[in-house]
């Protein structure tokens, strides 16, 4: 049974001032080839014999999911689901350095323990003392469309009112020169970014719901354009809607022009300029859009969009033209 | 009405055979998979035993049938022969309409070749070969597999740590059972890594011997790898020549105690276990066997073992645990044990928990897994369990078709 799923809370933390506000009056420009995150005093989240342990990513996703708890009132969990591609970067780097800098001796435990992809996932969960339904996706590009999904699937099914999503991935200073050697990160043309941003999705409309999610899907290796035209087609008509009726487009590719013919009426902004490229990215873009459709003008100027009206939002990212994101948003009327 | 989800194809490689007929054989000869270590490089040959796949890259791609001047993991190697096998097993079915996923889990994606470009990295960061780094990622050798396959649909990877694979096959059945899909072809895979062997081995369960699951004198887990898919198809689009067994019950849960170790009173285990029999709405009592997660530590049999008490009260059904054949395949196992599952149904049959002697006392003495292969089993309901680090548990329930 298809139901309505809103955006009830959400915490981000990204390259922009989006923790403490919905985005900062000064628009952070990367220097260089990354864009790294503007994070938080992490003690008003973690108790500090905990945080010492912790790498960013773990630390960055507990604090978003407490932001995004607290935001959104604190509902009871029904499911927590991560996504991430990179997972524990830094923990992974530690551990195998260890292992190869000691061969293979003298080995700690808990960079190991915390490499898991799961780490996040569960760390909330332990610190929430939950028992639900708890899923980590690492599927790429799409890792955070996969958790999107689902979640939605989950409330299809009856099995929650209220679950928790995040789309989570760290740079670190060696995967930077990875990135670096693979000419992924250049300065100015392509910078790489990181970022957690995490939802309280329900499927009860609140007083403070930013937007409703209409809409998500993934496509693996489309053969052609007219194959995510029909994808694009099939989400918009689910949600009772037409090409015409989508106001904004927040476009994660450089090429845009498939979009741009598909939707000529609405405004465009390239949101990777604001985060960077990275796997999650798309959870960034669907954190802003929600601050966006919840009427915060920062955010529109952040993107350099006019349009006085927005009632629906598409995001869309192609990566590689392997792994195609279609995440659709609209604005709630309280 | 919901659609009833059958398996149409059964895939596996582990330690104990390349294919679900050598699999079945080293089982019924009782030959268990463990051994001293051959291919892994490693300080700790001759240390303790793993379970590894008995052939190297090389041999592994000629038994995939791809060049083996390709650069590919063995993560996908091994991915790519399960998948095979049950795809074949199902049919060879055409999967490019798009209403075909592949979900596969997995730990530690590409690490077997991460870990070797690590060190040369390490001297000199501009030093090692690049390319290797685009084959770490967990996702890449599901995409290899659905590639290899042809599938167009969706395709995506959990990692959950060791409850990967059972999780995905959740996954699976839950878009067809929705609609989302008619076929998904499910699993997980994981190879042997220095990553994971020292990372077990510093958490101190690795089992210097055989392991033995279940026993009072258990001393640790034997790790292994391995590949287990299954095809997943809804009723409507599976072809009654194919159906080998219906796939019924499965849920997840979390234990909420520790990032490795489980809950004492196995919460998670049992919210896991009752969950999946709630799906397929069953009574405990209506299980035939258990193919326990049992790793052979400590902690894991001890808080799985209170589980099934507390579920089964004193009707505990027979169980057992394949790992002390297969090694814990990790992000796998979940697969290799699901597609254990569907044989056990199909041929009737209960695996041996090898080298079981003395039951755990602080269960009462009372929960003594099966030690002899049993045949001709009035077999229809199996469960089976799948527990990972994160306090993630899995369980799945899996119905004779008749």
């Amino acid at each position: 049974m298809k139901k309505n799923i809103y955006i009830n809370g959400l915490g981000n933390i990204s390259p922009q001032e989006t923790f403490y506000k919905t985005m900062g009056e000064n628009v952070a420009i990367a220097e260089g080839a990354f864009f790294t995150c503007q994070e938080p005093n992490y003690k008003e989240f973690i108790q500090k014999k905990l945080l010492r342990r912790m790498s960013r990513i773990i630390k960055m996703g507990l604090a978003t999911a407490q932001k995004a708890l607290e935001d959104a009132e604190h509902p009871p969990l029904d499911a927590i689901i991560s996504g991430t591609a990179w997972g524990c970067v830094k923990d992974t780097e530690k551990f195998l350095e260890t292992i190869i800098e000691h061969n293979e001796e003298y080995l700690t435990p808990t960079a190991f323990v915390q490499s898991t992809h799961n780490t996040v996932a569960g760390q909330i969960a332990l610190l929430k003392h939950d028992n639900c339904y708890n899923m980590s996706y690492v599927q790429g590009h799409v890792s955070f469309e996969s958790a999107l999904i689902d979640a939605m699937l989950l409330f299809y099914e009856n099995k929650a009112k209220n679950i928790l999503v995040n789309g989570i991935d760290e740079q670190t200073e060696k995967l930077g020169i990875l990135l670096e050697r693979l000419h992924c990160a250049k300065a100015e043309t392509s910078v790489m970014g990181e970022g957690a941003a995490c939802f309280i999705l329900g499927t009860e409309k609140t007083p403070h719901t930013y937007a409703q999610l209409a809409g998500a899907t993934m496509l693996y290796r489309p053969k052609d354009k007219a194959s995510i035209k029909q994808s694009l087609q099939q989400i918009l008509q689910e949600a009772n809607l037409s090409f015409e009726d989508i106001s904004i487009v927040l476009s994660g590719n450089k090429d845009q022009s498939l979009e741009k013919e598909l939707f000529p009426e609405a405004a465009f902004s390239n949101y990777k300029k604001l985060c960077g490229e990275y796997p999650t990215s798309t959870a960034f873009a669907t954190a802003i859009a929600a601050q966006l459709l919840k009427g915060d003008s920062w955010t529109k100027t952040a993107l350099g969009i006019n349009k006085k009206e927005e009632q629906h939002l598409l995001i869309y990212n192609n990566h590689q033209d392997i792994n195609h994101s279609i995440i659709l948003l609209s604005k709630v009327d309280q | 009405m919901a659609k009833r989800i059958f398996i149409t194809g059964i895939g596996v490689i582990s330690a104990i055979g390349k294919n679900t007929s050598e699999t079945l054989s080293s089982i019924k000869t009782a030959s268990s998979g463990v051994g001293a270590i051959e291919h892994l490089q490693t300080v700790h040959k001759g240390k303790f035993p793993l379970c590894e796949v008995k052939y190297d890259n090389q041999q592994l791609c000629e038994l995939a049938h791809i060049d083996p001047k390709t650069s590919i993991t063995r993560t996908s190697l091994l991915g790519i022969i399960a998948a095979q096998e049950a795809w074949r097993c199902a049919g060879s079915p055409v999967l490019g309409d798009g209403r075909t996923g592949v979900f596969s889990g997995n730990t530690v994606g590409g690490m077997d070749k991460t870990e070797h470009f690590y060190a040369d990295f390490m001297q000199d960061p501009q030093s090692g070969d690049i390319q290797t780094m685009c084959t770490h990622e967990c996702a890449e050798s599901t995409e290899r597999i659905a590639d290899s396959l042809g599938a167009t649909g969706m395709v995506s990877t959990i990692s959950t740590a060791c409850s990967s694979a059972a999780n995905t096959i959740m996954l699976g059945a839950r878009m067809i059972k929705h609609g989302l899909l008619d076929r998904a072809i499910v699993g997980g895979v994981d190879a042997l890594t220095k990553f994971t062997v020292n990372g077990f081995n510093v958490l101190q369960i690795l089992d210097e011997q055989y392991s033995q699951p279940f026993d009072e004198n258990r001393r640790g887990l034997n790790l292994g790898e391995g590949a287990g898919f299954i095809v997943l198809e809804a009723e409507g689009v599976a072809k009654e020549e194919h159906i080998l067994a219906e796939l019924v019950g499965y849920a997840n849960s979390n234990d909420a105690y520790h990032q490795t170790a489980s809950s004492p009173e196995g919460t998670g285990a049992f919210l896991a276990m009752q969950g999946a029999l709630k799906v397929a709405e069953i009574e405990p009592s209506q299980i035939d066997y258990v193919n326990v997660h049992g790793t052979g530590t400590a902690n894991n049999d001890l808080s799985e073992g209170f589980a099934m008490q507390r579920l089964f009260g004193d009707n505990v059904p027979k169980f057992s645990s394949t790992k002390a054949f297969t090694g814990h395949t990790l992000g796998a196992s979940g697969g290799v044990e699901a597609v254990l599952s569907v044989l056990a149904l199909q041929h009737k049959i209960i695996y041996p928990n090898l080298r079981f002697k003395t039951p755990i006392e602080a269960l009462g003495g009372t929960m003594i897994p099966e030690t002899a292969l049993l045949e001709n089993q009035n077999l229809t309901y199996v469960l089976s369990n799948s527990f990972g680090f994160g306090g993630n548990t899995s369980s799945l329930v899996f119905k004779a078709y008749k």
